[in-house]
């Protein structure tokens, strides 16, 4: 599993060890797993780019596509915004998550 | 005297809870719904930014897959990271088939997928020639492939319809669903597919055929507002037609042959597919039924082959990304 850069502000080893107590086909859960990735990467994407001055945006997204791993992708972000950029993508990351381990209970066959 | 057992009898003899099951495909639909509304919410707020990440091949939903592929492609290495192998603006500049470089079906099928959902509409109806020029384009994009809603001036009355599961076929006089070797339970239809047996009998029956009950799908050609009046034409030219079909929601594309007719317009669907079809494009909701592309494939010389399609026939097997 490749890194990126604010993985460990998103700790999405609840949602898997989630997961895991249900009984599905590995494919079946790889693909959910992936629609999870997607919908959090839009979203911490989304609170960056609120938060880092326009004037900016380029060269994050230079540097997102460059090195996407790369912790300083994120050092970059935090000397450019006036705010505690990585709270914020903890909270919205907490967010995501409760919302998604709703759905997962949602979808329980009882 | 009778002692009192110190556990209750399922302590002592531990009995298993059966481990708790999801609905996947509900699930399924309702964080893809979440993943759409969320890109949707990050392109309105930041259109110039999510353009520069997509002018470089790469979704703000699929940067792992992005990672992944930079490390596949040894970037992290040494001084490459300090001096990238090509600039952006190269890159976006390059024509979009260029693009399609994928470094596994997965990443392909991810690719797809986006693509087809920009230019989709929101529910099922037949496509307007715009839209149905622009999935021939990504479809060819992709795969290296012609396929098009319209083909030698026919097409169905929707490329873009709600599949459901059918029954295998009886591919010759006195077959059973026992000896179709995977998804025995799906059964048998009772009558023969609208285009008759595949083969007089067991012994007449060819790889071909095997191939082509397997990977078959059931158009609704009764419908066609000139079906009774080019009957005999167009029974032929249906016959065994091949078409590709997509699941816009995974991106999984199929190439099989028209056989069988239907389903009724009372079912609410528009296309049948057989069981291996349904299976690979894993296109079943809790009601057995969903949304897939369906348009002909131009192969006046039987060039294309027939099952899961998962690379670009043009350039061969998925290819690693632009380095």
């Amino acid at each position: 599993m490749s890194k990126l850069f604010f993985d460990h502000l998103v700790i999405r080893e609840e949602i898997t060890a989630h997961l895991d107590t249900f009984v599905m086909d590995q494919e079946e859960k790889e693909e959910i797993i992936r629609i999870i990735d997607e919908n959090l990467h839009h979203h911490v994407l989304n609170v960056i780019l609120n938060y880092l001055p326009k004037e900016h945006h380029a060269t994050f997204m230079e540097l997102v596509i460059k090195t996407p791993h790369d912790p300083s992708v994120l050092d970059f972000v935090k000397s450019k915004v006036g705010v505690d950029i990585e709270e914020e993508i903890k909270n919205i990351a907490a967010r995501i998550k409760k919302e998604i381990l709703s759905e997962i209970k949602r979808a329980k066959v009882k | 005297m009778f002692k009192k057992p110190l556990l209750s009898w399922n302590h002592q003899f531990k009995v298993p809870h059966p481990a708790p099951r999801l609905n996947t495909s509900l699930l399924r639909s309702r964080l893809k719904l979440k993943s759409i509304q969320s890109h949707t919410i990050l392109k309105s707020h930041h259109a110039p930014a999510v353009a520069l990440l997509e002018s470089a091949g790469i979704r703000p939903g699929g940067l792992r897959a992005h990672a992944a592929r930079m490390l596949t492609a040894g970037f992290t290495a040494g001084t490459l990271i300090l001096t990238p192998p090509q600039s952006l603006p190269v890159r976006a500049g390059l024509p979009s088939s260029s693009l399609t470089l994928f470094s596994s079906p997965s990443d392909l099928q991810e690719n797809l997928s986006f693509r087809l959902q920009s230019v989709l509409p929101p529910r099922v109806r037949p496509l307007n020639q715009t839209e149905e020029n622009n999935i021939t384009q990504i479809l060819h994009d992709t795969f290296g492939i012609h396929a098009s809603a319209r083909l030698e001036g026919n097409k169905l009355n929707t490329s873009y319809g709600l599949i459901g599961a059918e029954q295998h076929l009886p591919r010759y006089p006195g077959d059973s669903a026992s000896v179709h070797g995977q998804f025995i339970g799906s059964g048998i239809t009772s009558g023969r597919g609208a285009w008759g047996y595949f083969a007089p009998s067991r012994e007449q029956m060819t790889p071909d055929f095997y191939e082509k009950e397997k990977y078959y799908v059931a158009v609704q050609t009764m419908y066609l507002p000139d079906w009774q009046v080019r009957l005999a034409y167009l029974r032929d030219w249906f016959k065994h037609r091949k078409v590709l079909i997509v699941n816009p929601q995974n991106g999984k594309a199929i190439i099989a042959v028209v056989a069988d007719a239907g389903p009724a317009a009372s079912t609410g669907k528009h296309f049948g597919g057989s069981p291996e079809v349904m299976a690979y494009l894993r296109r079943q909701d809790g009601r057995a039924r969903g949304p897939v592309i369906l348009f002909f494939v131009d192969d006046p010389q039987d060039k294309v082959p027939l099952g899961p399609l998962e690379y670009n026939l043009e350039k061969g097997l998925p290819l690693p990304p632009i380095t």
